[in-house]
């Protein structure tokens, strides 16, 4: 899609630039029989070497690429290292880190390729790579974004709704990610279809007798007539920016008013709400960054596609259009650290393998109950039950010193509250709680 | 981008027949050029031209593909890496001082950045010719001879390394983290002492391939590009090549040869000292869990220093190759042009030492044990209950050699001294034969048996001790 953009704008400019000094030979290339000519030499430009905005350009999507394949590499490998280290099985988070993972690795893929595209000036790989480049391109970005809008629903789900275990099984998060695959791929069928390397002839000009001489090059982009790309594009905002937009805010505006609540209700609380915040700020505002520059630049040359006077590009809004379809590459480079390395689950699963430690830890004090229950499970190779009350706790307590303090701890604690509050507390002690 | 082009054709010399290419040139006016003041070309018009893309050769487009995937294999890879060893190293205290993750983690950031250079190349290969300026010549010719070169000595330090795990456990402060700095120190010094004439001499050079006058319009066009060039002295060149091809290749591949072997050496003559002391032993089915890996380790060294000589010996044959070319070129001055199957070839020599730098993870990244083991040490140290099935599923899932590090349950390894002293009262009627076949053992043979720190007393938990975390980081 980016590429269909910038392909919009260069055509326009450079129509334009031609139409201003030679407007003469514009007037007469259209006159040109082809039959005339016994010899057709077709040209291809110099490549845009000399260009310092090229450059940058070349310089900074390279980066982007080496930033977002090692990074999704290294989070992947991470995964892989703490799953079998720690023989557990995945849960859906981390399906999710994988997959999201996954597919920002592939949308960097297509980097390079952009950037020989640019600095040769013209598509040198035919109409093949041109699909699988779009495909990777475009299918990628979309359903990296549909992915996060996943992983705010199932935080949500975690943290709103701990009981209904349906809604966090794994079987669940596959299902979810499989939909949302068709879901992407049926929005962006009408332009992958599309895609093909155009030849576009820039100049001609007789050089001889019975000689004609042409600069023809190819281009990746988008066959389709400018009404249909319009009401597609419009569509696709719709369905792949604004929704996914609504939903992200929603989740995590209920996510952060449900950890309020809690923390405002038990004041011994060690959820670190400061901490969640910040960081779903953060993953909220990364998103919005890096998208909506983008789609108001697309609708913007959707909106200059359409107008009469088509001639008022201005020579800067290319350079500025290069800048902002880095964005949506910026976030699937970017991505492996706001949801992989920052992930505090990953980091958890570092904790809880080293039990042994004295090392204090912000977990809550239902976790802190779960701990010890995994602990007294262990010593004592007693079969405990999930369900049971607050006094099994207090009974298995006693044969470790440590323990009966934590214990003797949260009993206090739910000794001060109301009866309703016990409940929730019994409800959230039920499932590993949710680490950001 | 100028719309206005002219056109310029060129009678280009392909192999035995002529064609006439014609090339889109810009017109850049350089009257008064100083070159021509004076002559009959004083009032001309220079017009430059560039060569077209080699995006039509696929010869050439395979070979950038080629290394389009060994780009991505060799950064994802020793990405990887790091993330593992940072990983282990935040979980396990121990492994923050371990000198072997250490020399892992400068390798592979080592190999990573000299898989820099490689989309630069591509572009190279794709364009025909070097579109960066001085700069980033300089910048590319660093990061590809870093390479090569310092990636090189870390590979010996590596040998170095183990060497003294294995023939010297005792002295620790030649595996101190700070004496593995200093060694990094001086090779990376050494490694810029070597390659200043390249940064000094390396520059973006213009050539001139063909020129055309047109007397009737006074243009002179000209087809030029530009290469990234060491442009170093005839002198200096055989020189750079000589002590390059001696400090870089040459010495490393004798060290590496020397300290494995000698490793090698120390290892089986240790295995066989352990065979020994465990005849004596009841059970048979623990002697094969306490045997060192021998036969593996071989293996994989051997594997270690065959994948170094393949890989950099071509190079090396095909640098003298054309030193050779370049001191006795002018006594052959009938030499036919190379073939397009010899320049392939020279391609492929040349993108060995990028698969060394790409696939060096595999060798000491994947394949260290120390990487897949130090989880497993951690969690068999969570209760009784976690390190009998640690100890069946590494029964089930490990191979043999392994089965040293997870030490079975029917052997507990005693957590203090009192422990100890108590398994020994309990077991002294038992390990009595056994102390009297050591003691005659060490009478006869005094000159040729490896002196090991054993007491009078060894059983089997004595024996547990001199495996010292030292001796079982070489465990590969």
């Amino acid at each position: 899609m980016s590429t269909n953009l910038v392909d919009y704008v260069d055509d326009s400019y450079l129509n334009q630039s031609m139409n201003s000094e030679n407007g003469l030979d514009s007037v007469t290339q259209i006159m040109y029989d082809m039959k005339k000519y016994n010899i057709v030499n077709d040209v291809l430009p110099p490549p845009n070497h000399e260009d310092l905005h090229v450059v940058i350009m070349a310089v900074s999507y390279l980066l982007l690429f080496l930033l977002g394949t090692c990074g999704n590499v290294a989070v992947l490998t991470t995964i892989y290292h703490v799953i079998r280290s720690s023989r557990a099985t995945l849960d859906n988070t981390l399906i999710y880190v994988i997959v999201l993972s996954c597919v920002d690795f592939g949308v960097c893929l297509s980097l390079p390729i952009t950037v020989i595209d640019q600095i040769l000036g013209f598509w040198m790989f035919g109409k093949i790579p041109c699909k699988l480049h779009a495909v990777f391109e475009n299918f990628g970005k979309i359903l990296s974004a549909l992915i996060l809008t996943a992983m705010s629903f199932d935080r949500y789900a975690g943290v709103c709704h701990p009981q209904r275990k349906r809604l966090r099984s794994r079987n669940f998060a596959i299902t979810i990610l499989l939909v949302l695959a068709v879901y992407a791929f049926i929005t962006l069928c009408p332009l992958l279809w599309s895609f093909t390397a155009r030849e576009i002839i820039l100049y001609a000009k007789e050089t001889a007798p019975g000689m004609l001489t042409r600069m023809k090059i190819e281009k990746c982009t988008v066959d389709i007539d400018s009404q249909m790309f319009t009401a597609f594009t419009i569509y696709q905002f719709i369905l792949c920016y604004c929704t996914p937009l609504v939903l992200i805010a929603f989740f995590y505006t209920k996510l952060l008013s449900k950890l309020r609540e809690h923390t405002r209700t038990f004041k011994s609380s060690q959820i670190p709400f400061l901490h969640i915040s910040l960081y779903t700020l953060a993953v909220a505002c990364f998103y919005f960054l890096c998208w909506t520059p983008f789609w108001m630049a697309t609708l913007f040359a959707v909106y200059l596609e359409n107008s009469a006077n088509s001639s008022s590009v201005p020579p800067v809004f290319v350079y500025i259009m290069y800048f902002i379809h880095a964005l949506p590459f910026t976030n699937s480079a970017i991505n492996w650290i706001l949801y992989g390395a920052l992930n505090g689950q990953l980091q958890q699963r570092y904790r809880s393998n080293r039990s042994n430690s004295t090392k204090k830890t912000t977990t809550t004090t239902a976790s802190t109950a779960l701990l010890e229950k995994k602990i007294t499970n262990l010593n004592t190779n007693s079969n405990y039950q999930v369900n049971g009350s607050m006094n099994s706790i207090a009974t298995a307590a006693p044969t470790k010193t440590i323990g009966n303090n934590e214990v003797l701890v949260a009993t206090s604690t739910i000794d001060d509250d109301v009866a309703t509050d016990v409940v929730d507390v019994r409800l959230l002690s039920n499932h590993n709680p949710t680490f950001l | 981008m100028s719309s206005f082009y002219n056109e310029a054709k060129f009678l280009i010399s392909d192999g035995e027949q002529m064609r006439i290419d014609t090339y889109a040139v810009g017109r850049k006016t350089m009257q008064q050029s100083d070159a021509f003041k004076g002559t009959f070309y004083e009032n001309f018009t220079l017009v430059y031209a560039l060569p077209l893309s080699n995006h039509d050769n696929s010869s050439l487009m395979l070979i950038a593909g080629f290394y389009a995937l060994l780009f991505m294999f060799g950064t994802c890879g020793n990405a990887a890496i790091l993330a593992v060893v940072h990983h282990v190293k935040g979980q396990d205290p121990r492994s923050r001082h371990n000198t072997t993750l250490t020399y892992i983690c400068i390798l592979s950031i080592v190999d990573f950045l000299s898989m820099l250079p490689i989309p630069m190349t591509i572009i190279d290969q794709i364009l025909g010719f070097w579109m960066f300026d001085t700069f980033a010549c300089k910048l590319f010719r660093l990061l590809e001879h870093i390479g090569k070169i310092f990636s090189t000595f870390i590979l010996v330090a590596f040998s170095i390394d183990r060497y003294c795990a294995v023939c010297h456990p005792l002295q620790v402060r030649v595996r101190n983290q700070r004496t593995v700095f200093v060694f990094l120190g001086i090779m990376f010094f050494v490694t810029c002492v070597m390659l200043s004439p390249i940064l000094l001499y390396a520059h973006s050079k213009e050539l001139v391939m063909h020129e055309k006058v047109d007397l009737d319009q006074e243009v002179i066009t000209r087809m030029h590009l530009y290469k990234c060039v060491d442009d170093l002295g005839r002198e200096l060149f055989v020189v750079f090549t000589l002590y390059s091809f001696v400090l870089a290749y040459l010495m490393p591949l004798l060290f590496m040869i020397y300290f494995y072997y000698e490793m090698l050496i120390r290892l089986f003559k240790q295995a066989n000292v352990i065979k020994q002391t465990l005849v004596g032993r009841r059970s048979g089915g623990e002697e094969k869990k306490l045997t060192i890996p021998v036969g593996h380790i071989a293996i994989y060294t051997l594997a270690i220093c065959s994948f170094h000589f393949i890989c950099w010996t071509p190079y090396w044959i095909s640098i003298l190759y054309s030193l050779y070319e370049e001191l006795y070129q002018d006594t052959k001055s009938t030499a036919s042009p190379p073939t397009y199957a010899f320049i392939y070839f020279m391609y492929g020599v040349h993108a060995l030492p990028y698969i060394n730098s790409a696939s060096n993870f595999i060798l000491y990244g994947l394949l260290n044990r120390q990487l897949h083991n130090a989880p497993e040490r951690k969690y068999t140290r969570n209760g009784v209950g976690g390190r009998q099935m640690s100890h069946a599923l590494t029964t089930n899932t490990r191979p043999e050699y392994s089965e040293l590090i997870a030490i079975p349950s029917s052997s507990c390894r005693p957590d203090s001294r009192v422990s100890a002293m108590i398994h020994n009262n309990n077991n002294n009627t038992e390990s009595l034969p056994l102390a009297q076949n050591i003691s005659n053992m060490t009478n006869k043979d005094s000159a040729t048996i490896v002196p090991m720190p054993m007491s009078a007393n060894v059983d089997g938990n004595e024996i547990y001790n001199w495996i010292t975390p030292d001796t079982e980081s070489v465990i590969l």
